[in-house]
């Protein structure tokens, strides 16, 4: 039985993708037709209904203000795919375990987290290789995107970067 | 700027670029959009919604036309549509290609069979940034 913990936002991400692929099956056997969203959500279509459209989340809430907007308009319904979840405790205290193969889906605004998001998350998959996969995912450093565009005609080559009790402030130039 | 797509690569770079300007046209007119990784959109507003392919080629993939045909079966139309790019004709040595501009996007509220630019004519995109020309370049 291959539990993780999400330690990350990689891992986190990659718990995420194979739980939507989960969510995805869940709806495909229930007769739905599935169109995976783009920044995770799926669209399911039933026939002689509105469409169904679901924010999926690890975190248990819908984030942004639009499912909020698209609620209101009342064209599609709108609802949330979560994972089932037990909260389990071990000596250093207590975590969350979500079912990953488990999707628990429900309609209607959602904007408070299903369950108490500060606690440890520890996901639950079927398949070692998914574990893997998710385990894998901390380990890959993504080179951080640089900030702004390139500087011209100035040097700085002999400017200093201040720390200030441990903390990194904007660099500025040497007199 | 103008880029010659003549590759299978470059038609899907040139879709990624239409399709961002296609979630940006959309909210402008005051859509909520949903993206989907298949390059189509559910647009909803007030009262309705619809689903739109986004497509350089210029007609529905067969996914939508079963679609289609499956809600019609259970008698309940599904609001499918196609978004494409503006486009014009232009002839290059004799040649008559078409020219997709990708910054705007055109709404067709039906399911498309029939190539909307006529017959399989060559396709050139036209771009305004050169960051946009230089992705498409790199396919």
């Amino acid at each position: 039985m291959p539990e993780i913990v999400v330690k990350n936002k990689s891992q986190g991400r990659k718990a995420n993708e194979i739980f939507t692929h989960y969510v995805d099956q869940f709806l495909k056997d229930r007769g739905y037709i599935t169109l995976l969203h783009s920044h995770g959500g799926i669209t399911a279509i039933r026939f002689g209904k509105k469409p169904l459209v679901l924010c999926i989340s690890l975190k248990g809430r819908m984030i942004s203000g639009k499912w909020e907007e698209a609620t209101k308009l009342g064209a599609v319904d709108i609802g949330i795919a979560f994972p089932r979840y037990e909260v389990m405790s071990s000596g250093e205290g207590k975590y969350i375990l979500l079912h990953l193969d488990e999707p628990v889906i429900k309609t209607g605004l959602s904007k408070t987290h299903v369950y108490n998001f500060r606690l440890p998350r520890v996901v639950y998959v079927p398949e070692d290789f998914e574990a893997e996969a998710i385990a894998k995912a901390g380990k890959i450093r993504r080179p951080r995107r640089k900030l702004g565009g390139e500087l011209e005609g100035v040097d700085i080559s002999d400017w200093k970067i201040f720390e200030k009790a441990g903390k990194q402030v904007s660099p500025s130039p040497s007199p | 700027m103008e880029i010659f797509l003549d590759s299978e690569n470059k038609m899907r770079k040139a879709l990624c670029v239409f399709f961002n300007h296609c979630k940006q046209y959309l909210a402008s007119q005051g859509y909520i959009v949903f993206p989907h990784r298949d390059f189509s959109f559910l647009a909803v507003k007030k009262g309705g919604y619809m689903l739109l392919q986004a497509s350089i080629k210029g007609f529905h993939e067969k996914f939508w036309r079963d679609l289609r045909e499956a809600s019609a079966r259970a008698f309940c139309d599904i609001p499918i549509g196609l978004i494409h790019p503006q486009f014009d004709f232009t002839f290059i040595d004799g040649r008559e290609y078409v020219r997709l501009f990708l910054e705007k996007p055109v709404i067709k509220n039906s399911l498309i069979i029939q190539n909307i630019y006529g017959e399989e004519h060559p396709k050139i995109a036209v771009v305004s940034s050169k960051r946009e020309f230089e992705f498409i370049k790199r396919a």
